[in-house]
């Protein structure tokens, strides 16, 4: 894709952000009582004074009206404050993006591994052991509910055999790095044993569409070596469109896995979720949502230049 | 060229693009068998215990207690019966699950329907629209909204379809698009059969086969959605049990009473694992 196909691409995505924005907008003001209901169950809070305050935020005016202000505010970086801590929403989520990018990119670097290995050891082996072996874990890993994965592995390392700590980034005082680390095991490796998952089923049927496509042949009658054919020639065409699976699953991570980190007390973007959930902080869970759909998108983007730079025929 | 010879093509492609049910693999099979033994523990286990679901041992409260003769799986810190909870959890989690993927896959296969059938800004709009809802992170968005409603058990469904309901529209769609210039679409409609009947009664039957593989899929993200979120306490609200609220009472226990935590994680495992099997099955079988 060239500079100016990418820019053309970025303006096309305008009307799908103006489109999601209006749904999140909606979604607030589906509230009942709209964003200040919060106050409504204060008794220190007169009607008279929640009129002021509706008056103050512009909630008297339409909706319409309201939406291109918040729209306006948005666009400016201006994403309003926290209700629970009064300090600015961009400010509340970037201190919690860097746990979550921590335990994100080594979850699925652990991920991208085991699947590139799996996917292909299956995929070469089809209908033998491995190959079972290697579908019946991954359709555990698809079942398994990471909470209740997490919660298992919880009792089993820290509470029977005391190896590791259950929850937290750090231990309290000390952060030595190899206590981070121990606090990064289980977390990690449940969010890349679900991510896996997904991955190796992916990358091993794509694997094994392309052993039965006659280049596989040619390459074999070229002399080539089985390992070569395999990983130069199938897995090389059966990584593309995975591409944009994985690129899907990484934009995830912006919004936080939410559950892993709730389960594990990982203080990143999923439990700052969580917390405003519990306090009712829409500013903060409507910025949140937000960021999360704008990597959606460019992660969208993001897969199909690598696609491109992947596979000649992409290259438009 | 006469009606009957139109019905019969109709009743041809219908029946072949079915899932063929004695050739159905083994996973198909176990995965049927394990939710039929699911759904008969949920249906009639609260029926044969002695203890209903919100009924507390007085001698009991307080701590949680260790399985007994009494109490097949212990009793939780408010003395009720574990299992009893347990069996009665899986009538709303199982039923949550099957309403919203069935509510989910029928609301997506009329919008893809009608999207793949109408063309036009019809189907644009639509597709944007189900784009805006595939780049909004599912679980995050499903948490404000149930935090917001403090959902029923038939808002959770409408809510969990409501967000589960895309993949399926895009899978209709695409189906109608292709089917939509078969012959005997045209010959329909040269008969003056309407819009309405000819997607119902001609284009549909030929996606069952799809539709069913995209329903069944559905089936383990609603159960999943609604054990996550009551997990995180937006969803089913105590004292009604589900798998996931049960699991959510179970954590804090996890040192002093392990017990509670691995049944209804256990469950929904085998849920979603036999529904899985099932799902591969078809789409493998077809």
């Amino acid at each position: 894709m060239s500079g100016r196909g990418l820019f053309a691409r970025l303006l096309g995505t305008i009307p799908l952000m103006l489109g999601i924005s209006a749904v999140l907008f909606l979604v607030i003001h589906l509230a009942p009582g709209g964003p200040l209901d919060v106050y409504a169950d204060n008794p220190s809070v007169t009607p008279e004074a929640l009129k002021r305050i509706e008056i103050a935020y512009g909630l008297d005016r339409p909706w319409p009206e309201q939406y291109v202000k918040w729209l306006r505010a948005m666009a400016t970086g201006d994403w309003g404050y926290s209700i629970r801590t009064g300090r600015p929403v961009l400010r509340e989520i970037a201190e919690r993006l860097p746990p979550t990018l921590e335990l994100g990119l080594v979850a699925m670097s652990i991920a991208f591994v085991a699947a590139v290995a799996l996917g292909v050891a299956a995929a070469a082996n089809a209908g033998r052991a491995v190959d079972r072996w290697v579908t019946a874990v991954t359709l555990g890993g698809l079942s398994i509910p990471v909470f209740w994965l997490g919660l298992m592995l919880q009792y089993l390392f820290s509470v029977r055999l005391g190896w590791l700590p259950s929850a937290g980034l750090e231990a309290i005082g000390g952060s030595s790095f190899g206590d981070r680390l121990a606090h990064l095991v289980m977390p990690a490796s449940v969010l890349a044993f679900s991510t896996a998952a997904g991955w190796t089923r992916y990358l091993r049927a794509g694997t094994i569409d392309a052993l039965a496509q006659d280049y596989v042949r040619t390459a074999y009658a070229k002399g080539l070596s089985r390992r070569r054919v395999l990983f130069a020639h199938a897995f090389r065409n059966a990584i593309v469109p995975a591409v944009a699976i994985i690129a899907l699953d990484l934009a995830g991570l912006i919004s936080g896995a939410v559950i892993t980190e709730a389960v594990f007390s990982w203080p990143g973007i999923g439990s700052l979720f969580v917390e405003s959930m519990d306090g009712r902080d829409y500013p903060v869970l409507m910025g949140i949502l937000m960021m999360g759909s704008v990597a959606v998108i460019l992660a969208n983007i993001l897969a199909d230049l690598v696609q491109a730079a992947l596979d000649p025929r992409l290259r438009g | 060229m006469d009606a009957a010879l139109i019905a019969t093509d109709e009743v041809g492609t219908r029946r072949r693009r079915l899932p063929r049910l004695p050739a159905m693999r083994a996973g198909v099979r176990w995965g049927l068998g394990l939710l039929g033994l699911l759904l008969a523990l949920a249906i009639f286990g609260p029926l044969v215990s002695p203890y209903t679901y919100d009924e507390q041992a007085q001698a009991l409260l307080g701590l949680p207690h260790a399985p007994s003769a009494a109490h097949w799986l212990g009793t939780d810190e408010l003395g009720r019966d574990e299992l009893t909870r347990l069996l009665y959890g899986g009538r709303i989690s199982l039923s949550i699950g099957l309403a919203g993927a069935v509510v989910a896959t029928l609301f997506g296969t009329a919008v893809g329907a009608l999207a793949g059938y109408a063309g036009g800004w019809v189907d644009r709009v639509t597709m944007r629209l189900t784009d805006v809802m595939l780049s909004i992170p599912a679980l995050p968005l499903v948490l404000v909204v149930a935090g917001m409603i403090r959902p029923t058990p038939t808002l959770l469904v409408l809510l969990i379809a409501g967000l589960i309901w895309t993949p399926s529209a895009r899978l209709v769609r695409a189906q109608v698009r292709s089917l939509k210039a078969a012959d005997f679409v045209a010959a329909a409609r040269a008969l003056g059969v309407g819009p309405l009947r000819i997607v119902v009664r001609h284009i549909l039957p030929n996606a069952v086969g799809a539709i069913a593989v995209s329903g069944t899929i559905a089936v383990g993200g609603a159960i999943l959605l609604e054990s996550a979120l009551s997990f995180l306490g937006f969803g089913i609200q105590p004292p009604t049990p589900s798998w996931g609220n049960l699991l959510q009472k179970a954590q804090p226990w996890l040192v002093t009473a392990p017990w509670l935590s691995l049944p209804p994680g256990a469950l929904i495992f085998l849920t979603i694992l036999a529904v899985n099997l099932v799902g591969d099955g078809l789409r493998r079988g077809r």
